[in-house]
């Protein structure tokens, strides 16, 4: 099975890649379906009220919104979880997957946002108690934590695998510095030995300049390569998490974009070793590699264009965060009650308290043990 | 519940629609008997069949007869005519507790099939002009999402697996893990789902759907007749498996394994228990509870993995940078027992383990394993014993066989063989042309290794203690 075979295969795949189209289209229909549903509610509620007094979100207004808590989830790991990267960065893949599929009108990513970061601690080995974990917010139980994650692991399928690149960077930079050493582990149909692709790495022009002026050093490639390497990793830990790269490009497409974006002739050259050097333009091979090359462009143009979008404005913020407040969905405010009520803790004071998961088997034990009896067992006298 | 009635999930999502409205509303055209779980107003659940007539009888007012037909702005509002019997039972003179609270229906029905996910969603037309579409890739046929419980298979650490028949017949099984813990969704249950979605092959247990339901979850796997230790407890003799059916079952456990390494997962937990056998001979990787991704830091691993008769010795000194080798020390331990009927290494301590390891592989040095002694449970003082040649204990097994057995059982983790090369060891070259396919293509009951039933049969007719 190739790399490529296997990424096909995972749901990462199959459930979350789209095309920019569907993508976008996929967005319109969760606003104006999430519309809909908050104008139904609001007319059950006032049944004299004019349907057409809510202003409700628009696509953009909604993805700013959702932008601003990805933003506030890695503040938070930054200053007060530190927990690893990966944690962090599946979490904000989370809340973007999730609000692919609802609008923030129905649930508030005020809400969710921390599920998502504690449903993440769980995937990737991370987890901690959720007493623990609320510790880490402002004004957070416990239970604001749990009850969304109903309806997040539903939202997100069930499918809780995230592929990130920050591996594949990794492995990427350790061949640069092979290759740069000139210990490469050439591929068949290269016809270079390890120290031709050596000297010609040597000979690579600066990135922004056209033509190799200056021959560098081996010692002076390893450092530009450290370089690239550090700056590709802040682009993957930025804005490729937070912009669309994960719904639109595989894994090793964002780490190579990242590094296209800080070093283009190193990058090129780079993934020429992974092609037959000598190939006729209509060839099958040269085909495939123009499609790489032209994927990689368009996905770090995308990333280039993510810079803009972490730069936040505030007042646009809080007129988006006041009118969210006059569109939410009044049937799913209280996400804590709601998750109460599907577990029929509606009439008990709240609380669960610790034996009352052996309580509840117990009786689920003793119910099937009643079960001919048609009504369920008698009342029990308190 | 029990009562042999059906599992109630229809309610799911319902959960905050209370009585399950389209539990009733279904039943017009149903004409099964169906429970529903009213909460009475001391919680405890109570079990009354419903549907629309006795909802209906139930309500204080009888007169919504009429007004139900007349026009009804959407069925939607027969809801507003139901009412639960704690409503009923409650009177404040024998409790002190609030009275239960008022129950509106809740307008769950524009969920449109695009954006379900796979779960319990239970897709039907609630009228009111919000027309569920089906389902263009996967029809989803609400009945056939609903499940009647059969018996207890087992109960394992977090969960109780059930076995299950769905509406359209298909025998599952159901594992059924609870959510009160104090981490919501217990994280075993979570990478087991995880993991379970990535893995889909031929000789790994499928996962069918996952259910929220209430405050549990349900996982739906396809059901497996046996794991391995119960059939070869059943079917072999004296726990001893034929060679025809040893062969078919260590190629199938190594493709399993071959594949979770392909997708970068260990399994860590591989025993006979964790080998589901169906009774069309196809062996499949089970219980992934343990199981974990491997791709980044391979040192915070913890040592406490794989039980212990069939942990590789690096994990016993130690290790906690192990890899895919862990897997296949346990396949090897796999493979030995199904020719002996008995584990190889059946130790009972972490120390035991290590000795009887040694005892038969002999004790490892410096010299034939360099930086043994940097391990932390590496002991100088271990008794030396000498290599002993594995065709003692298993005089069975033809050579070929113990060429490929002694490579998995080697010492050393990266002397191992991988999962990926033993499956083109020449002792497969005989194997069935049914199982070396990759692509989904059940073999026929009948057809399939005709002599393996027959040896089997032959094997039962023998008189215990023939010999």
């Amino acid at each position: 099975m190739t790399e490529d075979e296997i990424f096909k295969i995972s749901t990462q795949y199959r459930l979350w890649t789209f095309t920019p189209k569907a993508l976008e289209s996929l967005r319109g229909n969760t606003n104006s379906t999430a519309a809909e549903r908050v104008r139904a509610a609001f007319n059950r509620i006032h049944e004299d009220g004019d349907p057409q007094s809510i202003e409700c979100l628009t696509v953009a207004e909604e993805q700013k919104l959702v932008l601003h808590f990805c933003i506030q989830c890695l503040e938070s790991n930054k200053q007060v979880m530190k927990l690893p990267f990966n944690v962090v960065a599946t979490a904000v893949q989370y809340i973007k997957r999730f609000y692919l599929y609802n609008s923030p009108m129905t649930y508030s990513p005020s809400k969710i946002w921390k599920a998502a970061f504690y449903l993440a601690t769980k995937t990737e080995g991370a987890h901690s108690t959720v007493e623990a974990f609320a510790k880490g917010f402002d004004r957070t139980v416990p239970e604001d934590i749990l009850a969304p994650e109903f309806i997040l692991t539903q939202s997100l399928r069930y499918a809780f695998d995230i592929r990130h690149p920050f591996r594949g960077l990794r492995g990427g930079h350790i061949e640069l510095i092979a290759l740069a050493t000139g210990k490469a582990a050439v591929l068949p149909g290269i016809n270079r030995s390890p120290s031709d692709l050596q000297q010609e790495m040597l000979q690579l022009p600066a990135p922004g300049s056209q033509s190799s002026t200056t021959k560098e050093t081996a010692a002076m490639m390893l450092k530009r390569i450290h370089r690239v390497y550090g700056r590709a990793d802040g682009i993957l830990r930025s804005t490729a998490i937070l912009s669309d790269a994960y719904f639109l490009y595989t894994p090793s497409q964002i780490w190579l974009s990242a590094f296209l974006l800080v070093d283009e002739p190193l990058t090129q050259w780079y993934i020429s070793t992974k092609f037959p050097s000598d190939l006729g333009e209509s060839d099958r091979v040269a085909v495939t590699k123009d499609k790489v090359l032209a994927t990689l462009k368009s996905c770090a143009a995308l990333l280039e264009a993510g810079n803009e979008i972490l730069n936040e404005d505030k007042a646009e913020l809080s007129r988006i965060a006041r009118k969210l407040k006059a569109c939410q969905n009044p049937d799913k405010v209280d996400l804590v009650g709601l998750n109460k009520a599907q577990k029929r803790d509606t009439t008990v004071d709240g609380k669960l308290d610790e034996s009352v998961a052996k309580r509840r088997k117990l009786e689920r034990e003793k119910v099937m043990k009643e079960g001919d009896d048609l009504f369920g067992p008698g009342l029990v006298k308190e | 519940m029990a009562n042999g009635g059906q599992w109630s999930t229809p309610l799911s999502t319902s959960g905050h629609l209370w009585p399950p409205l389209a539990t009733g509303h279904e039943n017009i055209a149903s004409r099964d008997l169906n429970f529903t779980s009213i909460a009475a107003p001391d919680s405890r659940p109570l079990y009354v069949p419903v549907d629309l007539k006795t909802a209906d009888a139930t309500t204080p007012k009888p007169t919504s007869n009429s007004t139900y037909i007349t026009s009804p702005p959407s069925p939607l509002a027969i809801a507003n005519k139901l009412t639960t019997a704690g409503a009923i039972l409650f009177d404040p003179k024998y409790t002190n507790r609030p009275p239960p609270t008022t129950l509106k229906p809740t307008h769950f029905a524009t969920i449109s099939v695009e954006n379900r996910t796979d779960s319990s969603i239970s897709v039907r037309n609630l009228g009111g002009g919000q027309s569920v579409p089906a389902m263009a890739s996967k029809a989803i046929n609400p009945e056939e999402k609903r499940f009647e419980q059969l018996e207890k298979l087992g109960e394992g650490t977090y969960a109780t697996v059930f076995k299950g028949r769905r509406k359209d017949g298909v025998i599952v099984a159901l594992k059924e893990i609870h959510l009160d813990s104090e981490e919501g969704t217990p994280s075993t249950a979570i990478r087991e789902i995880s993991l379970m979605k990535e893995l889909e092959h031929d000789n790994i247990v499928k996962l069918y759907d996952v259910i929220h339901e209430h405050n549990k979850l349900l996982i739906v796997f396809e059901y497996m007749d046996k794991d391995l230790k119960k059939y070869m407890d059943s079917r072999g003799d004296r726990g001893q498996l034929d060679p025809v059916t040893i062969k078919s079952f260590v190629y199938q456990l190594l493709k399993g394994i071959a594949h979770c390494h392909n997708k970068r997962v260990l399994h860590r937990d591989l025993k006979p228990q964790n080998l589901l056998i169906n009774n069309k001979g196809e062996l499949k990787l089970g219980d992934f509870g343990l199981a974990r991704a491997f791709g980044i830091p391979v040192n915070t691993f913890s040592n406490e993995v794989v039980t212990l008769w069939y942990r590789a010795p690096d994990v016993l000194l130690g290790s906690r940078t192990y890899n895919t080798s862990i897997d296949i020390w346990s396949a090897g331990c796999i493979m030995a027992e199904m020719y002996s009927g008995r584990p190889l290494f059946p130790g009972t301590t972490n120390e035991d383990q290590l000795q009887k390891i040694f005892r038969l592989m002999g004790t490892p040095s410096e010299r034939t394993w360099p930086n043994i002694s940097q391990f932390p449970e590496y002991k100088p003082n271990f008794p030396v014993y000498a290599t002993q040649d594995l065709r003692i204990i298993l005089p069975q097994i033809d050579s070929l066989g113990l060429n490929l057995l002694s490579s998995m059982l080697q010492l050393r983790p990266e002397m191992r063989v991988s999962a990926a090369d033993a499956l083109k060891h020449p002792w497969f070259n005989d194997i069935p042309a049914w199982l070396r396919q990759d692509k989904q293509q059940p073999p026929v009951p009948q057809q399939q290794v005709p002599q393996h039933s027959q040896q089997q049969m032959g094997r039962y007719q023998m008189p215990q203690g023939a010999y």
